[in-house]
């Protein structure tokens, strides 16, 4: 019950100050579609990006042995207990365009990934990936080995005993995962405004939005919150029936 | 109503201070019960000077005194104080955010004008030559930053980039100068639309200043107030004076502030 | 490179030379079945029955020796070729099933033919799932599976489960079949309807057959020969008959229910290591011997018995045990002897624990053989926990009897695999 009321009283303040006369304008906001938009976007993509390279790197973690195997556990968690604004410092020094890999990178591409919608998508990845790949390592770590094995006696390759086998049966775990590194992803605000700035309608997403509104117009920064608030409950309500349900 | 309004200023007050807290960017202060305790909430682009006041004022103003000064940009300032944070003095970066803290009763009338500053171009230090002047920053594949729009600073570069006719974009609107600065400084941006006083040798980070034409120049000034809620009143209108004095005024002076 | 004999033999069926080390545990066995033959690797638990599995599968490599399997070498360390467990087509009926959770019964079976590489390579011409489905139907239905067919493997019962296994490790027609412990996970009603099942189809299988288990009622009804190993060795090899005749080591004796004892022979009379007692044996050895004796050829006797029994002595009743069709009775100090009788016997003399009675075995039943016992004389008193445990789950269902009725139906000399006789007498 306290645990339930530390999450709700919150949305319950939040929406007792909501403008609520205000809120069909602010909906049609240039300014807040824009943000609206893409963050839908980026999160959508940080969370393809975040499985893309977070199930590989979960599998090595579960079924590879190498010396340091617990340092890089520890350091592929470590997004999620770094305060984001550090993250978005580090990946500054690293991807900026003054950054270790960021410079050769501009140089010999001319991708410059700051202030950029990919920049986004990378500081939402940075902090997103880590939900996804110890969602999956803990499921992957869950599966027997020996089903595996009988898979392969069958006659599939090691590719096909993961996607036949391996993956369908760590599905709700890896659902969950997505579905956790997209919601992170949503909230994300310091790594984002470190790394890529703060621009609408090419880096302003919906929470920097509302830090930038609140400087200036509380009753709009309430409306673009209730907005963030909205969909994300949507989403997880609407995913959390149709995937995490066991069948 | 009003109660439950309240009370949710309360909270958003509290969470703005954790954010800000957690930003990095808190006062400073001092530990133990027995001291008086001046709270000032300051804007960000007084940082480096309102140290060296907060300093002078505890050393010889009066003993027994702490200086505790929240620093964040003037439209976060404002937005704290609206919900109710506690504060004795104020001090922003222009005076139409004073005048809404006047006009919601927040501080006492009349705020007193105690510095100026104006607009320069901050660029990287050790790379000058890549941008020479305002006009350079029409160039698409220059990085230019500029505060947010509603920010003094953001608001006083919006009226300079007007006034010059320029088709200059930013590529990104930071939420306060310091964070502006730090990209410059950094080399992430190639340009930005800082104070005067960012780019002065005091200031710590690596940018050089160009000046803007004589006709762009956008000065703003610099109110500061005593809140009319203050336990403190006498103190805290010794500290808004003591911003006017010579000694306080020469520290403003040192860090490129113009006199008012 | 030690033994290659039977390597060099084209081999139609399973020639298996396994050397694995692994974390301070050894397995040394070798294993060689013709097609159409069933050989049961029977040991106990922690023997090495799963390693070796898992080097015939290709799911470990080997340390030495190789697998060649139908006149393919699979394996053959440290310079031979090293086929992995996709390309070596052997059917395995796992333990505990091990199916697919998320697929449905006839998606299990078809599993392998799905996978299975095309005639246009691994991936040009594979069956696509309907025509995969389809080409299993007939399996199903020679397994009564069709009903099941859409079954989730969650919903089946232990039975049906294996039997779905069963019919998954036929579906690709393998060069060897492989069953691990297939009754382990079946509860008793349906154990002995699922071993019929087996049986029919073990039997139908043309290529070699290994069934791997610790349950000798298992080994004896199913298997043509059993290898029987402990700590990673074979310690015997034979048909089921013989080991059972000639059990070599303390554990298939108890596995069994025969008693086997260590002592010391003088002319006729065997003076046992362990036991206050003299057994007269009809066999004139001298020196060290191991004597054999049947549970079934132990006799109890309210009194003392009359007659020509040379072996009789006074001793009381451990525990009993009722078997079904037979009850197991175990007797206490001077000899402790498993001993078979009818329940309407044991019923009669009103046996139970601490019950005073007298036991009586013919000479002619005790079974002397020259040599020592090898663990009898340091696992005396484990004896009697191995049978608690392991053999009396097997007896327990009924299956001993069985098996040892069959197993006497077949002949054949005694093949105990001594030190200086490496297993080759088996490998015919």
């Amino acid at each position: 019950m306290l645990a339930l009321s530390i999450v709700v009283l919150p949305l319950v303040g939040l929406l007792s100050r909501a403008p609520l006369r205000d809120l069909p304008g602010l909906l049609t906001d240039p300014t807040v579609t824009a943000a609206l938009r893409l963050s839908l976007i980026t999160s959508v993509a940080a969370a393809v990006l975040s499985t893309v390279l977070g199930v590989p790197l979960a599998w090595v973690l579960s079924r590879v042995d190498f010396p340091g195997k617990r340092l890089v556990r520890a350091l592929v968690t470590l997004p999620m207990v770094l305060p984001p604004v550090v993250g978005g410092a580090a990946l500054l020094f690293a991807l900026g365009r003054r950054g270790l890999v960021g410079e050769p990178l501009a140089e010999a591409t001319g991708i410059v990934l700051p202030f950029s919608i990919a920049g986004v998508v990378l500081a939402n990845t940075f902090v997103a990936m880590p939900f996804l790949v110890v969602a999956v390592e803990g499921a992957l770590d869950g599966v027997d080995r020996r089903v595996e094995g009988a898979a392969a006696t069958l006659g599939a390759t090691p590719l096909a005993v993961f996607g036949r086998v391996t993956l369908p049966l760590i599905g709700p775990s890896l659902r969950a995962g997505i579905v956790l590194a997209w919601a992170r992803a949503l909230g994300e605000f310091g790594a984002t405004i470190t790394f890529a700035g703060n621009l609408e309608g090419r880096t302003q997403t919906m929470p920097l939005a509302v830090f930038v509104a609140l400087t200036e117009d509380q009753d709009a920064a309430i409306a673009i919150s209730l907005i963030l608030v909205a969909v994300s409950l949507t989403v997880l309500v609407t995913l959390r029936d149709r995937w995490w349900r066991r069948a | 109503m009003t109660t439950r309004r309240a009370r949710g200023r309360r909270w958003l007050a509290a969470a703005f201070v954790t954010a800000v807290v957690a930003a990095g960017c808190g006062g400073g202060g001092r530990d133990g019960g027995s001291p008086r305790v001046v709270r000032v909430s300051a804007a960000a682009s007084l940082t480096d000077a309102m140290g060296d006041i907060e300093r002078l004022f505890e050393e010889t103003v009066t003993d027994d005194v702490d200086v505790q000064v929240n620093l964040a940009g003037s439209a976060t300032i404002r937005a704290q104080l609206l919900e109710g944070a506690p504060a004795d003095v104020v001090a922003t970066a222009n005076p139409a955010i004073m005048d809404d803290l006047v006009a919601a009763g927040i501080v006492d009338e009349p705020a007193t004008t105690f510095a100026t500053n104006h607009l320069v171009l901050a660029v990287p230090g050790g790379e000058p030559d890549a941008v020479t002047g305002l006009a350079d920053l029409a160039d698409p594949d220059l990085f230019v930053g500029l505060c947010a729009t509603g920010v003094p600073c953001g608001d006083l570069a919006d009226a300079a980039i007007a006034a010059s006719g320029l088709d200059i974009t930013a590529d990104t609107r930071e939420p306060d100068v310091r964070s502006l600065l730090a990209k410059v400084a950094a080399g992430e941006l190639d340009a930005g639309l800082v104070y005067s006083t960012d780019v002065t040798g005091g200031s710590g980070v690596d940018v050089v200043g160009i000046a803007l034409p004589p006709e762009l120049v956008a000065i703003t000034s610099y109110p500061a107030a005593t809140v009319a809620s203050s336990s403190n009143g006498d103190l805290a209108n010794r500290f808004v004076d003591f911003l006017t004095m010579p000694s306080a005024r020469r520290i403003l002076s040192d860090h490129g502030f113009g006199p008012p | 490179m030690s033994t290659r004999g039977t390597a060099e033999a084209a081999h139609a069926g399973l020639d298996a030379e396994l050397g694995i080390v692994r974390d301070g545990f050894e397995l040394d066995v070798e294993l060689s079945i013709d097609p159409g033959s069933t050989v049961a690797l029977l040991g106990p638990n922690g023997a090495g029955k799963s390693t070796a599995i898992g080097a015939l599968a290709g799911l470990i490599p080997l340390d030495r020796g190789h697998v060649r399997l139908g006149g393919r070498l699979l394996d053959e360390p440290p310079t031979g070729p090293f086929v992995g467990p996709e390309e070596r087509h052997i059917g395995i009926v796992f333990q505990g099933s091990l199916l697919f959770e998320h697929l449905s019964v006839i998606d299990n079976v078809a599993f392998g033919l799905r996978h299975r590489p095309g005639p246009g390579g691994r991936w040009r011409g594979r069956l696509g799932r309907r025509a995969a489905r389809e080409a299993v139907r007939s399996l199903l239905d020679a397994l009564d599976l069709v009903e099941l067919a859409a079954a989730r493997p969650g919903e089946l019962s232990g039975g049906q489960a294996q039997r779905v296994a069963l019919a998954r490790a036929l579906a690709g027609e393998p060069d060897l079949l492989l069953l691990d412990e297939p009754l382990a996970a079946v509860d008793v009603s349906t154990r002995a309807r699922l071993r019929g099942v087996l049986g029919e189809h073990l039997a139908r299988f043309p290529g070699p057959r290994l069934l791997v288990t610790h349950d000798p009622g298992e080994a004896f009804a199913l298997a043509d020969r059993l290898v029987v190993i402990e700590d990673g060795r074979a310690v015997q090899r034979g048909t089921p008959g013989e080991v059972r005749r000639h059990p070599a080591t303390t554990w298939v004796a108890a596995l069994t229910g025969t008693n086997l004892l260590a002592g010391r022979a003088g002319s006729s009379r065997v003076h046992l290591d362990d036991h206050d007692l003299v057994l007269t044996a009809a066999t004139e050895l001298d020196g060290p011997v191991r004597a054999v004796i049947d549970p079934r050829a132990v006799a109890l006797h309210r009194d003392r018995p009359d007659g020509s029994p040379r072996n009789a002595w006074a001793t009381v009743v451990d525990w009993v045990e009722p078997l079904g069709r037979t009850t197991r009775v175990r007797l206490g100090a001077p000899l402790p002897l498993t001993v078979d009788i009818t329940p309407s016997s044991a019923q009669a003399l009103g046996l139970g624990p601490g019950r005073a009675i007298w036991a009586a075995v013919k000479a002619t039943e005790i079974t002397v053989e020259r040599g020592e016992t090898r663990d009898a004389v340091e696992r005396g008193e484990t004896r009697d926990a191995v049978e608690r445990g392991e053999t009396r789950d097997a007896v327990e269902r009924g299956e001993t009897r069985d098996a040892v009725e069959r197993g006497e139906t077949r002949d054949g000399g005694a093949t105990p695999v001594r030190g200086e006789d490496p297993g080759g007498a088996a490998a015919g």
